[in-house]
This record gives structure tokens, C-alpha cells and sequence, in this order.
């Protein structure tokens, strides 16, 4: 079953660069160091996505992300860049899944659950990312849902308006009036000062 | 709400994928949110790993299906240090275990197991051409050798011989009694004929006609005195029927040959008559 070595470097989380041919055949020969690699490269942006969003259980839903990912390996053509869109994708009909599932709650308040940092045992830190997350997410918790699903797949899933309008099953024309006015939006919020 | 009516898409797909040419006055606001959205998102912490998930990254997933290569022997999940594998299947457990068995024997004994089986084939090769495999695998070794290009065909004749011999069936080759008309004869009997017979049965006919010339049918046939008049037959007719003999009383003069075209009857005009060109001979 093994169809490559494993390569010396397993932790570079950025991207996975060269290595993700040979990463993406052994991932698909369903070999155990390959999804690692891949776990490490996406597991924070796929939650972070998914805090962003104010998803319930934001760790269980992308472990979820990840079985499924995994197990769908066939499905998948692409480049590095497309594979990243692609579980991002996956990520996000997970979210529209659950939120269909669970009774739908304000924004405001499921956005608290982001606020629950991990604990580092540096409190300066940790005090300027809840500032931070708080803020941030203060701001996209005024804007209009369709909106803030734009923004967030194109910033911290960082689709193309092609790829975000096939996830949210929208036209391009759509997904880019979409972009425009929550940026409008965010950028009235930010120069009246309510953040 | 303004609508960023003066910023090109470009532009905007230059600030949301953080591009260094969005550092400018009106969109300096939300660059600095798109900055510190992406750090936020970025620096996050690692997301718990649940027990499947963490199985898969530990034993991996089986190509096809997608399961997992290593499963718990119950429906409960089993220890990830020590998995329990499903294992192979019956049929191909016994071919490694005979693999395996084939390894453990040493090398005369597997030269003596390979040249037991080339006598056995060759012996089979043998019989197969001689024809005497059994019904079923004779025909299989016939067929083998047809297709190789070998021709059997004379001993195959040979062996339905001696099959019929064996079994007190003959081979008909002879025609039995009745069982048609042979091209043949007709052609011979056909040129046994005096030249003569026709051209005498022919003479007799014109001049029948010849006396009788135009006559009704009450004074030729005297029975069917039906008024019905009959036209003497035109010399270059074609019909197929065209001669009447005058000895068939109800040949002509029938009702409803008035509608046939002159000079011509057929025989199924009158379905009572016997009469066929010839029956006079």
C-alpha cells in the first residue's frame, strides 16, 4: 500500500508546496502520515473558519470535515490551492448542515463560543487575541448573513468569487455584489467608530 | 450605505486576498480588518481531535471504501494500540497459505511437483490429439485445436464412424421411396416425347374451333342455355388457358364470362371442371 516516504518535514502548517502530489497519492492510498500532514496543514483554518462562523461545536464539526475529506479523496482534482478550497467548501456545507439541524440562534450569541481561547500561560497574549477575536468578531456580527459568508470564504478560506459562488450555489455576479457590500458595510462600521 | 462605487473588482479582490496595493486612505480601514480577521483566524488554537479522527491519523484508511484499515472485532471501537484486523479472505488466506507451503519445500521436491505436471499436461496434449478424452473435454481439446490452427477433421469422421458402428445405426445416403421428384427424370421423360403429341392435340383444337366459329353456349354445350355468347378465340392470344375442349360440356357458356376479357377463360372460372391443359392425353 505504501506509495511514497513520508517527507522529512511534517510540520510546516503554511502550505504543503511540492510535496503535495506525493502527499495527496499517499493520503489517497490511505496512508496514516499523509493525513497528518494534511490535518496539520488545515485543521486551524478549517476551525478557525468554522469559530468565525459561530459554528456550535466548531472541533467536533471539522473533525467531521476532515473524515469526510478523507474519504472522498477520489473525488478530488486539483492543485494545493484547489484542495485547500476544496475542504473549505466541505466545511462550510458542514455548517449549513448543522445549522439546518440545530435550532437557528442569534449570531451575537453564538459568536461567545469564539471568545474560548486556549490557555497558554501567557496572559498578555492571551488578553490581546480576546481583544482581537472579540473585535473582529463584534464587526461580522453585523453584517448580513449572506455577506459575512462572503467575506469569511473569501478571507480566511481564501476562495476564489468562482469558488464561492459554487459553494454557496451562487452566481459569480452574485458573490461579488455580495463581497462589495459587505465591505461597504464594514467599512461604514469601521470609520463611525463602533468597533 | 455606500456601495464602493468607485473601487474596481480588481481592487477589491486585492484587499480581500491581502495584496500590497490596498494600503491606501479609503480602503486603509478595511485592510487592517482583513489583516487582522486572517490573524485571528490564523492563530487560533488546534482544534480537538476526536477518536475516529485521531484512528485515522494514526492506522490510515483503506483505499476503496474508505473505511478503516484496522477495525474492532465488536461494534465497539477497539483499542488504537492494539487494533484488531479483519484480516483477508478465505480464498485468498488459502492461495498464501499455499504459497507459503510451496516456500517451505526445498528445491528437488519442487522440480520433481513441476515435472510431474508437464507429464501430466503433455499426456493430456496427447490424448486430446488422439481423441480420447472423455465427451466434454474432447470437445474442449477439439476446439483448442481448432483454434491453434491443427485440423482433426479425418479422425473426427472416423469416430462418427465407428460411433455409428457401435451403436447399429446406418447412415442413410439413399433417398427413400416417394420422398420427391427428381429434376432428372423430368428432363429425361420431357425428351422421350414424340414430336408429334402436341402439335396433333393443337391441330385438333383450331379446327374445332374452326367449325364451330362464333356460337352460343345453349347450342355448344347444350346445358347451360344461359344466353351467354362466346367469342371465338382470337389466333395470337396469350392467355394462359385459352383452349377449350369441346368434350367439356360445362366449360363454357357460364354465367359471368361476359366479364372476362374476350377469348379468354381460365380454369378457376369454373371451379366444377377437371380440366387442365393436357388431361385430353
Amino acid at each position: 500500500m505504501t506509495t511514497a516516504s513520508p517527507p522529512a518535514d511534517l510540520s510546516s502548517p503554511a502550505t504543503i508546496g511540492d510535496d503535495f502530489p506525493a502527499v495527496l497519492r499517499a493520503a489517497r492510498a490511505g496512508e496514516p502520515w499523509a493525513f497528518a500532514r494534511v490535518h496539520s496543514w488545515l485543521a486551524r483554518t478549517v476551525a478557525g473558519y468554522l469559530r468565525s462562523q459561530g459554528a456550535e461545536d466548531p472541533d467536533g464539526l471539522a473533525n467531521d470535515v476532515f473524515l469526510r475529506a478523507f474519504t472522498n479523496l477520489h473525488r478530488f482534482e486539483g492543485s494545493e490551492r484547489n484542495f485547500r478550497s476544496w475542504v473549505l467548501t466541505i466545511a462550510h456545507h458542514r455548517l449549513v448542515d448543522q445549522r439546518r439541524r440545530a435550532a437557528r440562534r442569534p449570531v451575537s450569541e453564538s459568536l461567545d463560543s469564539f471568545l474560548e481561547t486556549r490557555a497558554t500561560g501567557d496572559v498578555e497574549h492571551e488578553a490581546l487575541t480576546r481583544v482581537g477575536t472579540d473585535r473582529v468578531h463584534r464587526l461580522l456580527g453585523q453584517l448580513a448573513p449572506d455577506q459575512r459568508d462572503v467575506i469569511l470564504l473569501r478571507i480566511v478560506a481564501d476562495l476564489t468569487v468562482e469558488q464561492v459562488a459554487e459553494a454557496l450555489g451562487k452566481t459569480p455576479g452574485a458573490v461579488k455584489q455580495l463581497q462589495r457590500r459587505g465591505l461597504a458595510a464594514l467599512q461604514r462600521i469601521l470609520a463611525d467608530g463602533d468597533a | 450605505m455606500r456601495d464602493l462605487p468607485d473601487i474596481p473588482d480588481a481592487l477589491i479582490d486585492a484587499l480581500l486576498e491581502g495584496g500590497p496595493d490596498t494600503e491606501r486612505d479609503e480602503l486603509g480601514l478595511l485592510t487592517a480588518f482583513v489583516h487582522e480577521l486572517r490573524a485571528v483566524s490564523d492563530d487560533g488554537p488546534e482544534p480537538r481531535v476526536d477518536g475516529r479522527l485521531a484512528t485515522v491519523l494514526a492506522t490510515g484508511l483503506t483505499t476503496d471504501k474508505g473505511d478503516l484499515l484496522v477495525t474492532a472485532g465488536s461494534k465497539a471501537n477497539g483499542s488504537v494500540a492494539t487494533p484488531q484486523t479483519a484480516g483477508l479472505p478465505k480464498w485468498q488466506r488459502l492461495i498464501e497459505r499455499s504459497n507459503e507451503h510451496m516456500q517451505t519445500l526445498g528445491r528437488n521436491t519442487k522440480a520433481k511437483i513441476a515435472a510431474a505436471v508437464a507429464v501430466a499436461f503433455v499426456g493430456t496434449l496427447g490424448m486430446g490429439a488422439a481423441g480420447a478424452l472423455p465427451g466434454p473435454a474432447q470437445g474442449a481439446a477439439d476446439r483448442a485445436f481448432e483454434a491453434v490452427g491443427l485440423d482433426r477433421a479425418d479422425a473426427e469422421t472416423e469416430d462418427i464412424e465407428t460411433q455409428n458402428d457401435h451403436d447399429g445405426v446406418e447412415v442413410q445416403n439413399e433417398k427413400p421411396e416417394g420422398a420427391g421428384v427428381d429434376g432428372s427424370e423430368i428432363s429425361s421423360e420431357a425428351q422421350e416425347l414424340e414430336p408429334g403429341d402436341g402439335q396433333e392435340f393443337g391441330e385438333r383444337v383450331s379446327s374445332d374451333a374452326s367449325e364451330h366459329g362464333t356460337s352460343t353456349a345453349g347450342e355448344h354445350s347444350g346445358g347451360a342455355s344461359d344466353g351467354a355468347t362466346t367469342q371465338q378465340l382470337p389466333e395470337e392470344s396469350e392467355a394462359p388457358f385459352e383452349s377449350v375442349p369441346p368434350e367439356d360440356p360445362g366449360a363454357q357458356g357460364d354465367a359471368g364470362t361476359e366479364n372476362q376479357p374476350e377469348g379468354t377463360h381460365t380454369a378457376e372460372d369454373n371451379p366444377g371442371s377437371d380440366f387442365r391443359p393436357g388431361d385430353e392425353d
